[in-house]
């Protein structure tokens, strides 16, 4: 035993970890390793076997984190469903006369998926092929077409249902109803000044994105049946945890059983009956995947999160940070810098469960709500998708757009360069969006407010 | 796509290496993938049937005001079964979140050291806990631990933890050996050794499920 008090023992510990981390040791093992090696110092040993036995168990089997697994069902079935073309369709007929009209309505189409879909890659990489081939079609400006499909993607992340919006309200021990409308209104926002700039960009060089016109009421209203199942889902979902007549694991139910109803009708309606049972089984094998993925983290990290508390750290953490002499809102913006920059070398998910348990005390102490800061720190972690030199979801726009080609057999490549240029507004737009959420946290906290 | 291809990808070569190590890893890999990818499965298959619960259960409390007795207990019941049912598969298509900063720029025997010593922390972790919940459940065991509502026994759930993280230690033990047989030789062509993703190789694999 190395015989340090307990707080140099967490530090040590916080130091071997992020070792390991850095290393390339799963976060899983490394948290888990780090927490039990660390009980072991504090605690001895049989302190240190009865905790590491029964967290996986006990922090994995609780009833609020049952809905993740329907959220993430939820997409897949979305996926497969068609949901995707259906919407971008509608966003074009009714959003499309205005300046960069195909541009504006896949945003609004990305945000509508993401109202049935918590998966910003995916969410890119489906609107890589639905959007872009329509676009360069009629000619908009290809760095344009790219940029607007990976930042819609990460609206996902915001927009009910979002699996990492219910992990930090687990993290946090927040209502997971509160954190899911929190993230609705930003969302939206964000949506509405990614619309906003394109309408600017495009005013001012017209040639960017022509508006395309020339569709009847009676087309517009056409599009409509095919969306409504997401509206239901987003009515659904939201009436539930809004009213309280049902937990978010049985609206999640509800929700899925919707959209799975809507992916058997599509199956029956293009006669595709034969391949539905096979790619039933490949979207549970994936839900399955990813939920264990993120129960496996959620108990890794509780190990070390447990040791951390009998470490004193986060609580000695959180009186350094309010004895700094400093305003809270430049201790805020370096908090969400950091963020920023973990953000760029390593998945959302991952990043957050490892560094909430120290970081959000202090910012509690430091007087922020938690929903807000719940909802800041996704939307940067969502920035982070589209940043250099990670930002996954270029990679996926550019590496969707290598296979695209128009009528003619031409390809419709946009070179990642491209991609990462064209999402240069898009960043900007979402820095300006977080000062926005800075300045005026009742945009993030008026919805959760009202559920009382 | 999911299904049989990516996971049966370059690393999961449809027949055996030529040399001896390569086989051992190849043969165990095949016998211990079925089961992975089977339990992995019924992980979801419980999801499933999680959907199918919660609608149930929400027909008969608002058209019948009678509310499954003991909904919640049963579902945390079955979460057992998609919070780690599919933990082994998933470190087979090396799944679970790392971070890659350090380990992308390593390349050979650098990189195959690395990733043993991961697979080495990975069996040193799944090694601790596996006897310490095994106690957990002996405790619930003899005790006739049960729920609250409906009084469900919770050993099963409890018996779960060391049986998958068993699964997970084997499959740990066979990267350990197909890591350190191209760290012997690094010529060799790769066997159930799950490697390291650049990030074009992340979008492609995004790309694939989503598309």
């Amino acid at each position: 035993m190395l015989g340090l008090d307990p707080f140099d023992t967490g530090i040590v510990a916080v130091v071997f970890l992020i070792v390991l981390v850095v290393l390339g040791v799963r976060v899983f093992v490394a948290a888990a390793l780090t927490g039990f090696l660390g009980l072991l110092e504090l605690r001895g040993w049989n302190v240190a076997a009865a905790i590491s036995g029964t967290i996986p168990h006990s922090k994995t089997i609780t009833y609020p984190l049952s809905v993740l697994p329907l959220f993430i069902l939820i997409g897949f079935l979305a996926f497969y469903a068609g949901l995707t073309g259906k919407l971008f369709e509608a966003a074009r007929r009714w959003a499309g006369w205005v300046p960069g009209g195909l541009a504006v309505a896949t945003v609004f189409a990305t945000a509508g998926f993401a109202a049935v879909s918590g998966a910003s890659t995916a969410t890119a990489a489906v609107f890589s092929r639905v959007a872009i081939p329509d676009m360069l079609k009629n000619g908009y400006d290809r760095k344009l077409a790219a940029g607007v499909v990976a930042a819609g993607g990460t609206l996902a992340s915001l927009i009910p249902p979002s699996a990492i919006l219910v992990i930090y309200a687990i993290i946090v021990e927040e209502s997971v109803g509160k954190l899911l409308l929190g993230g609705f209104l930003p969302g939206v926002v964000s949506a509405l000044i990614y619309a906003a700039l394109i309408i600017g960009m495009c005013l001012w060089k017209p040639q960017l994105g022509r508006p395309i016109s020339g569709f009847t009421l009676r087309e517009k209203l056409a599009t409509v049946p095919g969306v409504l199942p997401i509206f239901a889902v987003v009515l659904v979902i939201f009436g539930a945890i809004y009213t309280g007549t049902a937990t978010p694991t049985e609206a999640a139910a509800l929700g899925a059983a919707i959209v799975f109803a809507i992916y058997v009708f599509e199956a029956f309606r293009q006669k595709a009956v034969g391949e539905m049972g096979g790619r039933l089984k490949e979207a549970l094998l994936e839900t399955a995947k990813l939920t264990a993925m993120i129960f496996t983290l959620i108990w890794g990290v509780f190990l070390f999160v447990r040791f951390l508390g009998f470490a004193g750290l986060p609580a000695s953490f959180a009186e350094w940070v309010t004895t700094l002499d400093l305003p809270p809102i430049v201790i805020m913006i370096c908090i969400l810098l950091a963020y920023a920059i973990l953000g760029m070398f390593m998945d959302a998910i991952g990043m957050l469960i490892l560094t909430l348990p120290v970081v959000f005390p202090a910012v509690e102490a430091l007087g922020y709500h938690p929903v807000w800061f719940g909802i800041i720190v996704v939307k940067m972690a969502e920035i982070c998708l589209i940043t250099p030199p990670i930002g996954l979801n270029c990679f996926v726009v550019a590496g969707v757009s290598r296979d695209l080609r128009d009528a003619e057999g031409r390809s419709l490549e946009v070179p990642l360069q491209d991609v990462f240029r064209g999402i240069g507004p898009f960043f900007v737009a979402d820095v300006a969006t977080v000062a926005v959420l800075l300045a005026f946290p009742g945009i993030v906290l008026w919805l959760p407010g009202l559920m009382g | 796509m999911i299904g049989d291809a990516p996971e049966y990808g370059p690393e999961y070569a449809s027949g055996p290496p030529d040399d001896l190590l390569g086989r051992a890893v190849w043969r165990a890999d095949r016998l211990l993938a079925p089961l992975e990818l089977v339990c992995t499965l019924v992980g979801g298959v419980l999801v499933f049937g999680l959907m199918i619960l919660g609608m149930v259960q929400i027909v008969l409390r608002s058209v019948f005001n009678a509310p499954i007795f003991g909904y919640i207990d049963i579902v945390e019941f079955g979460m057992i079964g998609f919070a780690i049912f599919g933990i082994a598969w998933l470190q087979r298509t090396g799944g679970h979140v790392r971070m890659e900063l350090v380990l992308g720029r390593l390349r050979g025997r650098a990189m195959w050291l690395a990733e043993a010593a991961g697979a080495i922390a990975g069996m040193i972790v799944v090694a601790i806990l596996i006897p310490y919940s095994y106690q957990h459940f002996g405790r619930a065991w003899e005790l006739g631990d049960s729920t609250i509502d409906i009084e469900l026994a919770t050993w099963p759930g409890k018996l779960a933890v060391p049986v998958f993280l068993g699964l997970l230690f084997l499959r740990f033990g066979i990267q350990l050996f197909a890591y350190l047989r191209l760290l012997i030789n690094p010529a060799l062509a790769p066997v159930g050794a799950p490697h390291i993703k650049s990030v074009e190789e992340q979008a492609r694999d995004e790309i694939e499920g989503a598309t």
